[in-house]
């Protein structure tokens, strides 16, 4: 039977490309909980990712011919769930993106080890959505600037301000954070 | 630029990266839904693009068979009208005044249809009369002493032509038919190239 099974789950995008509905439940009960997070990290309305997130499995379903089997199917289905919420944002938001800042400037990136936890969600939803899309697209999906920049249609100069500012932000929101939490220590 | 193992930018990615949300509602459903309902809008596209071509075949059809029959339709008048002139035609010894009396109704039938056909069907009443004349010109002599027989037929021929003719207010009769076979120059020459002889009445 474990035998059975193991073939069963090899045969995945087999049984995907048949579209046989059972498949597509498993693959669903699978890949669901971890696409939604995904979205959710993109999108800070829990409704709206829930929205792509049905829209990016059902394009999955559809296109899944188009999968070679090069890589991972989770990581192929993966791209489209970040493709969709992507699609999603510049749809029904409009995006603006500051100009770029001098390259020595963005050299000055200001790090420190962190001394307390926090919600990482809580700081992304505080970012601007072109901060926080092209943030998640270098951080969370290791895209370079150039592939963000063909993916967003921006520049290379642009993708990398993004980015900084991003960082920028959220390490401001971080230090009140823990500036307030100190407060309400002493 | 320093490097630090736990910066904010390390943390946002391994918190994210194990994280997992459940779904609020059952996405499942829905998911099921939309693909049923693309799958049913593709099958919908198919039968209107065959419904489309159906329709456009049948209107292509329809609108040739409607010229083919409208270039017909000039055919058939030719049919109708060749043997009407035949039928007078084939008989040369009947008399013009007989044949009036005898199918009066046949030569108000041809006229009926159009104000065109009734002008064209006039000169081919008035060829075969003229043809009659024609054959009976052996015995002019014999014509010109009926004459005065005739003028009663005449005055019915008259008021016979006077309906036929109709606005034109034009009527040829046998005897002034033989008048202007004697005198070509009262013969004329109509849009159908058939004789036609219009004299105008004096009242004697």
């Amino acid at each position: 039977m474990k035998l059975l099974s193991g073939n069963k789950k090899n045969d995945l995008p087999g049984r995907l490309k048949k579209q046989d509905p059972a498949a597509q439940k498993i693959f669903y009960d699978r890949n669901v909980k971890k696409f939604l997070s995904v979205s959710r990290s993109y999108i800070s309305d829990v409704y709206q990712a829930e929205d792509c997130v049905i829209k990016a499995f059902c394009k999955i379903f559809r296109s899944i011919e188009s999968f070679r089997g090069e890589g991972s199917l989770e990581g192929w289905a993966r791209r489209i769930v970040v493709n969709e919420c992507l699609n999603f944002i510049k749809s029904h938001k409009t995006v603006f993106y500051l100009d770029d800042i001098s390259e020595s400037y963005l050299g000055e990136i200001y790090e420190e080890d962190i001394a307390f936890d926090f919600d990482a969600q809580d700081l992304l939803d505080q970012l601007p959505d072109a901060y926080r899309m092209v943030f998640n697209l270098y951080v969370l999906e290791n895209y370079s600037h150039q592939e963000i920049s063909e993916i967003l249609r921006i520049s290379i100069a642009v993708s990398k301000t993004q980015l900084f500012r991003a960082k920028e932000k959220m390490r401001k929101i971080y230090f009140q954070q823990q500036k307030s939490l100190q407060n309400e220590k002493f | 630029m320093k490097n630090f193992n736990n910066t904010i930018e390390q943390e946002i990615r391994k918190q994210l990266e194990e994280r997992e949300i459940i779904p609020s509602r059952d996405l499942w459903s829905e998911i099921e839904v939309q693909s049923a309902e693309k799958k049913s809008t593709a099958n919908i596209n198919w039968f209107l693009v065959a419904a489309c071509l159906v329709l456009t075949f049948s209107l292509g059809v329809i609108l040739f068979f409607n010229k083919e029959s409208k270039d017909e339709n000039p055919e058939t008048v030719a049919e109708i009208r060749i043997p009407a002139v035949q039928n007078k035609t084939g008989q040369p010894s009947v008399n013009s005044s007989e044949f009036l009396n005898q199918n009066p109704k046949k030569s108000i039938t041809v006229e009926k249809p159009s104000p065109e056909k009734k002008e064209k069907s006039l000169p081919s009443q008035l060829t075969v009369e003229r043809k009659d004349l024609l054959l009976n010109k052996e015995s002019t002599q014999a014509i010109i002493a009926n004459i005065s027989k005739r003028e009663s037929e005449k005055i019915f021929v008259q008021s016979d032509s006077e309906k036929i003719s109709g606005k034109k207010k034009r009527y040829v009769d046998p005897s002034t038919l033989l008048f202007s076979v004697e005198h070509k120059d009262a013969i004329q020459k109509s849009k159908g190239k058939s004789n036609v002889a219009s004299i105008e009445i004096s009242g004697n």
